[in-house]
């Protein structure tokens, strides 16, 4: 309960009726606003609900001027930022992000981690981190591999060296190639070798003339001869008519031809059985040859075998 | 007339009586002789490479009877159709052809004596005179030799070892030949022939060329054309040792002329030991 307060010596300049209560009012107003304000701004957000820590290691090569308190985005959001950079027990330096847990369901074990710069070649780093779609991490001991991303200004600059290194040989080359054109110029020029001469030289020009000339004096000496050719081809004209009939006939003639070979075929066929009985019958006159030789009435000696192998003296060196 | 009529019948049934039973068993084959007796002809006829393809069917017909006998008669006669024909590697090929196929049915081929001549002459004309003389020493020296044999291959030895410069062989090899007049005519010019070349190795040009010139006329009785040619080609190198250059070109034309009307022989001349002297 309020108690109000009299003074009774002296009279106030401009009484208020009420207003330490006013006062008081406002106060706790004030105090009201300030509460909403801190419940807005997340302040006990952030006390409620801790942010999840995530370890990105990061590239050998270097940290790519990542620092503590750079932003970590996710899809292009910013959803937490680097809290500490450390170095681990195997030399690797890693950075510690704390991130918004609402957003780690989206942050999975196949998600990857890029540093980027903001203005591509110039500008503060950042993680860009991609959206996971495979197993959901252990926020426990959350893990990414953090990667460059390819500085286009290195790229070019890679790129104008490889240029530089494959133009050099071949300019270099074309400087030779320009100098032996010159020289074989040169030397066409001052009439050395086989193109220098015919250049300079108009003796094979007076030779092809020469060559021409003669060549046009045998076609005028073989436009006699073209008439005599023009007499045998008709007399051959008359000769391809002639083998022609003679075909004709021999057409009208193949039947008797076919005749004729067929009593061939059988008088062929009858061959070996004539050689056989012609080979039987020599076979038995040499029988009765050498028996009439042996016969002693005719002066032989009887059978005497006859040596199969030639004589010694056969034998010629 | 009566009596005549039975003279006549008892002659025919003597005549009858005289004619021999055939043979039935064992059966002689016809083939094989035919091919050997082709062969003979061919070979006495100058026609050595029909001989050749006669006694090739004959070995074959000898390998179809698997007839030992068969196997060494063709296998000699082939061999020397071959070194008659020119072409002694083919002989000594058909050698040892032989010899095996005769050791493969049991044959002591070390007493094949004849295909060891054979051998010899091949490996002369080849130019082996060493291995020539070599094996024609060993038949001449062996006993018991068939004396055509042995006089074949003391010939062979007395050549071999003419063209080695060996003229002790030679005259060894002429003691073994004999110059009877009534001797065989192939011994009488095998052995002038050796007589020359001894006698041009001792200095004796005169007598070596007349005995070469000798030998070349008995050469040319015996139609051996290429032995007539090699005497000659002696009579020359003789003549050219005398000093007489007239004979030595007229032997040498005369030669020349021989050996181009055969050309097997002047095919084969390249490896035969040339009888001149190098100028």
């Amino acid at each position: 309960m309020l108690r109000i307060r009299h003074h009774d010596r002296e009279q106030p300049l401009l009484r208020v009726r009420y207003a330490d209560e006013l006062v008081g009012a406002f106060v706790l107003f004030c105090i009201g606003l300030f509460v909403a304000a801190v419940i807005e701004a997340g302040v006990l957000h952030d006390w409620i609900s801790p942010p999840a820590r995530l370890r990105l290691v990061l590239p050998e090569s270097g940290v790519a001027g990542l620092a503590v308190g750079n932003d970590v985005e996710l899809m292009g959001i910013r959803v937490g930022s680097i809290s500490a950079v450390h170095l681990n027990q195997e030399s690797r330096m890693y950075a510690v992000a704390n991130i918004d847990p609402q957003f780690k369901s989206f942050i999975r074990r196949d998600s990857t981690a890029t540093i980027r710069r903001r203005f591509v070649v110039a500008g503060a780093s950042y993680i860009d981190l991609s959206r996971g779609k495979g197993t959901v991490m252990d926020w426990q001991f959350a893990e990414l591999s953090a990667k460059i991303e390819a500085n286009p200004a290195d790229m070019i600059t890679s790129t104008l060296n490889d240029i530089r290194t494959n133009i050099v040989p071949v300019m270099h080359n074309a400087q030779a190639i320009t100098a032996d054109l010159k020289a074989v110029a040169d030397n066409v020029k001052a009439g050395k070798g086989t193109v220098g001469g015919l250049l300079v030289d108009d003796a094979l020009l007076r030779r092809a003339d020469a060559t021409v000339a003669t060549l046009q004096d045998t076609i005028e000496r073989l436009k006699p001869i073209e008439g005599q050719v023009g007499g045998v081809l008709t007399k051959a004209d008359g000769t391809m008519r002639n083998l022609r009939d003679t075909s004709g006939a021999l057409r009208k003639m193949t039947p008797t031809v076919n005749s004729a070979l067929h009593h061939a075929d059988d008088a062929t066929a009858q061959l070996p059985a004539l050689l056989t009985q012609a080979q039987a019958t020599a076979d038995s006159l040499k029988k009765l040859t050498d028996q009439l030789r042996g016969l002693w009435l005719l002066g032989g000696h009887g059978s005497v075998q006859k040596p199969q192998r030639l004589a010694p003296r056969d034998i010629r060196p | 007339m009566k009596r005549f009529m039975k003279c006549s019948v008892a002659t025919v049934l003597l005549m009858g009586g005289c004619s021999s039973a055939q043979k039935t068993f064992p059966r002689v084959d016809d083939a094989f002789e035919n091919d050997m007796d082709v062969g003979h002809s061919s070979f006495d006829l100058e026609h050595p490479g029909q001989a050749v393809s006669e006694y090739e069917a004959a070995y074959k017909r000898a390998l179809l009877r698997d007839d030992v006998s068969a196997l060494h008669d063709a296998g000699f006669n082939l061999a020397v159709a071959r070194l008659t024909l020119g072409r002694p590697d083919e002989a000594l090929e058909t050698v040892s052809r032989t010899r095996a196929d005769l050791a493969l049915r049991g044959v002591d081929v070390s007493s094949l004596v004849d295909l060891s001549v054979v051998e010899a002459a091949a490996q002369y004309r080849a130019g082996h005179y060493e291995d020539a003389l070599r094996q024609a020493a060993a038949v001449a020296d062996r006993s018991g030799v068939e004396p055509g044999l042995r006089e074949r291959a003391a010939f062979l030895a007395g050549l071999s070892a003419d063209t080695l410069g060996r003229p002790d062989v030679v005259a060894r090899s002429l003691g073994v030949i004999s110059g009877d007049p009534r001797a065989p005519v192939h011994e009488q010019a095998d052995h002038k022939e050796l007589a020359s070349r001894l006698d041009l190795s001792n200095g004796q040009t005169e007598a070596a060329w007349n005995e070469a010139a000798g030998a070349a006329d008995l050469r040319r009785g015996m139609l051996d054309y290429r032995g007539m040619t090699r005497a000659l080609r002696l009579a020359a190198r003789a003549a050219h040792a005398a000093g007489r250059t007239d004979l030595e070109a007229e032997f040498t034309t005369r030669a020349a002329q021989s050996e181009a009307q055969m050309p097997q022989v002047k095919a084969v001349s390249r490896d035969a030991p040339s009888d001149l002297p190098a100028r």
